[in-house]
């Protein structure tokens, strides 16, 4: 898993901003808002946009073969730094530098639609995830991980029956099916443990492997340092941490989090 | 890249239906009944009841009560789809605007059924009218621009406004009758054209109906630029809004 070359990066994220527009205070409906521009206009629309800031100067690089690991607490911006790598937000600042085949997971349990049957959801969710295969490519993959999710009959049941294990399953099953460039995993594993049997495990990890490099968010102590050879920490909103050492990064984490404990209280 | 955009969409818009008519023919016929059974009551009202004195006053209707419903039924589908989708776009990267745009092919296909199965059959069973057939793709297409572009528009402003939906219905039972639909614009005392004037949806339907009924090539191409720049119009708007908040959109669902 050391990586044997030095020349370009396989990800770069130099001098990445990000913020977004929050407006807690105003209204969330048309008629508060218009209500409020009724009272008080001229300060209704001269008010400057309330923006949160949510990353700050993030840098850092990987290379082909690396699993990081990405570390923080909840809010710190680890999800945010993902979906911006996955370009599903724009930073507004910053460059990165990313190959063309990402794969990002943020969740357990997606459907498209609920009334179609887990097959049918299978097959739009592979569309939707690997675009570039064809159709015939397309339906050796999904079959391969409709056998795999063990669903049988239930395949052809609505996904809305489905127990929330079936549904992640099926989704997983389907999310796993092919390694890509830049596999990106959100907290897939925490919180549904229960659903994870060995089956599932040995192939999220074939995946991770044969993936170019993976983004692995997880609060699970013992599987990042089991699994990651480098790791970030992200402490707010600021990078805390990088490097190779991946148990150093959780110790930091550790300390980090109780430091917090001690000025909030 | 457009081609895989292309295929998704297409891929996207028929399980759209399939989830929606799935196994009930019900579900299909009402694409047909829906705009029959309004027309038909609009038909007797407006022409038994208060009498309006048009010829060919079906064919009238028709022309401006097809796109109408198109106009409204997209509008109601797609504005809270986006906010209802938060686990899809959560999950994993998935284009938004390909997910309401799944939405407006889908109501734009019921629009071309009925056109097709109602609409065609009239213009050809009324005598003594001009139509223009071969002119209609035009408005059409910019009828579907526009819709596209408001809808994508109100569904994004859904996320940060919940109750977008509620007030866009209130404002579109409005216009329902400030919109020269089940009455012709000459109607309209001269004092009270500024309504219509300002009204874009009025131009959307004029421009399609206007190669309908009563077809002059000189008004048919002034509804239609009209209508064209209104399209431009929401596009832009709806551009520049999604790109300005397309980043809020996954804090706020």
């Amino acid at each position: 898993m050391t990586s044997t070359t030095t020349s370009k990066p396989l990800l770069e994220v130099k001098n990445l901003h990000l913020s977004f527009d929050l407006d807690l205070q105003k209204g969330h409906t048309v008629r508060d808002a218009f209500v409020q521009l009724l009272r008080a206009p001229v300060k209704t629309l001269l008010e400057r946009k309330n923006v949160h800031p949510v990353l700050e100067d993030i840098s850092f690089s990987m290379e082909k073969g690396d699993i990081m690991a990405v570390i923080g607490e909840n809010g710190s911006g680890k999800t945010s730094l993902c979906r911006c790598i996955a370009g599903m937000i724009m930073a507004q600042q910053g460059i990165i530098n990313k190959p063309d085949n990402i794969q990002a997971v943020f969740s357990t349990a997606s459907a498209i639609h609920f009334s179609l049957t887990g097959k049918e959801n299978a097959y739009l969710l592979g569309e939707l995830l690997f675009p570039s295969l064809s159709k015939r490519e397309l339906r050796d993959v999904i079959e391969e991980a409709l056998v795999f999710s063990d669903l049988g009959k239930f395949q052809e049941a609505p996904f809305y029956t489905y127990s929330k294990g079936m549904q992640a399953r099926l989704f997983l099953s389907v999310v796993t099916a092919r390694p890509t460039e830049l596999l990106i995993l959100d907290e897939v594993y925490d919180g549904a443990d229960e659903f994870f049997q060995d089956k599932m495990k040995e192939r999220m990890h074939k995946v991770i492997y044969e993936s170019g490099a993976v983004l692995f968010i997880s609060h699970n102590a013992e599987l990042l340092s089991q699994i990651c050879n480098k790791a970030l920490v992200i402490h707010e909103r600021k990078l805390a941490f990088q490097g190779g050492n991946v148990k150093k990064a959780l110790a930091l984490y550790k300390n980090l989090h109780r430091g917090a404990y001690k000025t909030g209280s | 890249m457009i081609q895989i955009f292309s295929r998704q969409l297409v891929s996207l818009t028929l399980a759209n239906m399939k989830a929606r008519y799935r196994k009930t023919f019900a579900g299909f016929l009402w694409v047909i009944l829906n705009p029959i059974i309004l027309y038909s009551v609009q038909s007797v009202v407006f022409r038994k009841i208060l009498k309006i004195e048009l010829p060919d006053y079906s064919l009238f209707l028709l022309g401006g009560l097809l796109p109408w419903i198109f106009i409204t039924s997209t509008l109601e589908m797609s504005i809270p789809y986006l906010y209802n989708s938060h686990n899809l776009l959560r999950g994993f990267r998935i284009n938004p605007f390909l997910l309401i745009l799944c939405q407006v092919l889908d109501n734009f296909l019921n629009f071309l059924i009925a056109f097709v199965i109602i609409l065609i059959p009239m213009m050809i069973l009324t005598e003594n009218q001009q139509s223009a057939f071969y002119y209609l793709p035009l408005p059409i297409l910019v009828l579907l621009i526009s819709i596209a572009s408001i809808s994508s528009l109100a569904s994004l402003m859904n996320v940060f406004y919940r109750d977008t939906k509620f007030v866009l219905t209130f404002i579109l039972n409005i216009m329902y009758f400030i919109t020269p639909i089940f009455y012709p614009v000459e109607f309209v005392p001269t004092e009270y054209r500024w309504i219509i004037d300002m009204n874009p949806l009025f131009y959307l339907v004029e421009a399609f109906r206007s190669a309908v009924y009563n077809f002059e090539p000189s008004y048919f191409w002034m509804s239609l630029i009209k209508a064209f720049l209104i399209s431009l119009f929401f596009a832009l708007i709806s551009f520049l809004y999604w790109k300005k908040r397309k980043n809020d959109l996954y804090y706020y669902i």
